[in-house]
């Protein structure tokens, strides 16, 4: 047996981006909040975390690709922003009319992602400028539909989107689902050796005779299509549309994915970290909504200094050693 | 020795190169005097100076850093942090100005070096740090303010952002201007500023001719946040009231204008001077918005156009 995959190697040689590490941390933090905060292990909490968990955690799955492929999606949040105004502005309580506008709704995403894709692709702008600027191209094309919230979203949709049965959910389910397409696609197929690869060495994998930029753009688009999914599943929860719903889940979802081992530039990491990621910054969210609760404090500002605070720590802690 | 001779300002090539965007403020000046001729007098153009003051100063520091080759994202929230901190603690006291006018323009030399600190020692991506840094100060001033900031400013505040000299040529245009001369002359005139372009043109080239890479790069970003706290006292005395909502526009304002002024994500080219009129063009655009009614979403979207438009055709070019 190879030493260096046994399981306490890893333990006390922690390799900073296999993922069983951040599982540990997942699992030591886990530890920590319930010796501080007891009432997070209830059953009602633990259903709330997993489903809060959600939203987050399918715009990560897609922001995940991005950024193993070496890329960024900075413009996720005004994606979801608009495509919860998109849904909330054309659903009407006809099943046909639902269906479209879903339709609708994830065609938007694939036209959003396809956008950044090409931009990144065909112009060669940084993907940090191109994903700016479309953020705030889609974020005034979100103003315009709607200055703050409103629209409708009917009863059934959301009741479709988020029932739940104890521990488990409709919306969880459909996350465990994406997870199980995505570890198909990363881990089973040629397309996710080929986003492992775009991330190590784009100009090894167009040697190899691979047009990287059509696999460049798909992870733009994936990314664009998981931002819909998180805007229809907001909407449904929140039963309206809003122009800043999506705005904290950029900064988010980068920390999830980084946090999760994968690092901005690309190449190494994975999907098993990017949950764990999800996990730790949802969990940490959802313990200072209850210590905010228990001091009552504004938890929201606390939470905008905890995210930064994360993701620079996250950030020193997988940097690069030089 | 080829390259030091885009910096030396007497060559056409050089002229076309970092003031081709004056021909761009022509057009829209033009463009604007056609749309609303009502306004376009020097006692409307002043205003739009006036009005133009705040950015034109925070985008001196951004166009510094996007030089280097990085991002400052963090100018909007340190803006607002300090001004809701400077009237938070003047409360309308004339002659508190001036030490908390110096304290606030520490504290922003402080966020700034932060982020210098943990772009350099800790290697972090400078836009993932400032985006960071954004959101921190935010939470700060948020939990400050307990998102209800009072206060009063004080007519000596008042004065830098409203006042006029002669009752024509406003005091903030003045300071704009000056502080964007004093960066032209740094940046050409003096070692750090050639420093500066050399790191910026080729990191490693500079490190082996014995630059000290991280100390210029620390002194940019901490520049970048003493001008937004310079920005920002200069806004709280032209508004003259407390607002959470004052920097949210000058992260993405700056970033464009230092783009439309010239100033390349490639680092090493471009200057302080067409940020000027870089800023200069971006809220003449912002009013003229304002005048067919489509301000601030409109806004948006032409700003992320012309952002990626730009940059988009800069790096066409060199291809």
């Amino acid at each position: 047996m190879n030493k260096l995959y046994s399981f306490w190697y890893q333990i006390f040689h922690p390799n900073r981006h296999s993922s069983s590490f951040i599982w540990l941390v997942l699992f030591g933090l886990v530890i920590i909040v319930v010796a501080i905060v007891p009432e997070f292990i209830q059953i009602s909490n633990l259903s709330n975390v997993l489903i809060q968990m959600v939203p987050l955690g399918l715009v990560s799955l897609g922001q995940g690709l991005v950024i193993l492929g070496g890329g960024i999606d900075l413009s996720v949040g005004s994606q979801i922003s608009l495509v919860t105004l998109i849904a909330a502005n054309t659903m009407t309580d006809s099943p046909i009319i639902i269906i479209l506008s879903l339709l609708l709704c994830l065609g938007a995403g694939v036209g959003f992602g396809t956008l950044n894709g090409l931009l990144v692709q065909k112009m060669s702008i940084p993907p940090l400028i191109v994903t700016l600027c479309t953020s705030f191209i889609f974020q005034g094309l979100a103003y315009t539909l709607h200055k703050t919230t409103g629209g409708y979203i009917p009863s059934s949709f959301q009741i479709a989107l988020t029932r739940s049965w104890g521990l488990f959910s409709i919306p969880f389910l459909l996350f465990l689902g994406f997870v199980g397409i995505e570890f198909y696609l990363l881990y089973r197929t040629r397309f996710g050796r080929y986003i492992y690869a775009l991330g190590g060495n784009e100009e090894v994998l167009a040697n190899a005779g691979i047009s990287v930029g059509r696999i460049k753009v798909s992870t733009y688009v994936i990314a664009g299509l998981m931002a819909a999914m998180t805007g229809l599943y907001l909407a449904a929860r929140v039963k309206s549309g809003g122009a800043l719903y999506g705005v904290p889940f950029t900064l988010n979802s980068v920390t999830a994915v980084v946090v999760g081992g994968t690092p901005l530039s690309g190449g190494v990491g994975g999907l098993g970290g990017t949950i764990a990621g999800v996990a730790i910054v949802s969990m940490l969210n959802n313990v200072l909504n209850l210590i905010s609760f228990r001091f009552n404090l504004q938890s929201s500002f606390y939470k905008e200094i905890l995210t930064g605070l994360v993701l620079v720590i996250a950030m020193i802690f997988y940097r690069k050693r030089s | 020795m080829s390259e030091i001779k885009i910096y030396k300002p007497n060559q056409l090539s050089y002229f076309m190169k970092n003031f081709g965007v004056y021909i761009g403020l022509i057009i829209l000046l033009s463009i604007s005097g056609i749309l609303s001729p009502q306004s376009f007098n020097p006692v409307g153009l002043l205003n739009v100076a006036k009005q133009t003051a705040g950015l034109g100063i925070v985008a001196i520091g951004q166009t510094m850093v996007i030089l280097t080759g990085g991002i400052d994202l963090s100018v909007g929230s340190i803006i607002t942090f300090i001004h809701v901190f400077s009237i938070g603690t003047i409360l309308g006291n004339a002659q508190l100005v001036l030490p908390v006018s110096l304290f606030c323009l520490l504290l922003g030399l402080v966020f700034g070096f932060l982020n210098g600190l943990g772009i350099t020692k800790a290697r972090i991506s400078p836009f993932v740090m400032t985006l960071c840094m954004d959101f921190i100060l935010r939470g700060l001033y948020l939990i400050y303010t307990k998102g209800q900031p009072r206060g009063i400013v004080p007519n000596n505040l008042r004065f830098i952002g409203r006042g006029r000299i002669l009752n024509i040529v406003p005091v903030a245009f003045l300071i704009w201007i000056g502080i964007a001369f004093l960066f032209i002359l740094v940046l050409y005139r003096t070692t750090w500023g050639a420093r500066l372009y050399a790191v910026a043109a080729n990191s490693r080239t500079a490190q082996l001719s014995g630059v000290k890479n991280d100390t210029i790069l620390m002194s940019v970003y901490a520049l970048s946040g003493l001008l937004s706290a310079v920005a920002a006292l200069v806004l709280t005395g032209d508004i003259g009231a407390v607002s959470l909502g004052l920097g949210r526009d000058y992260s993405l304002d700056s970033v464009a204008a230092t783009v439309i002024g010239g100033t390349s994500f490639v680092g090493g080219i471009g200057g302080v001077e067409g940020t000027i009129a870089g800023a200069y063009i971006i809220k003449l655009l912002t009013s003229l918005l304002q005048k067919i009614n489509i301000s601030n979403t409109g806004k948006l979207i032409i700003q992320g156009f012309l952002i990626l438009f730009i940059v988009g055709a800069y790096s066409r070019k060199k291809n």
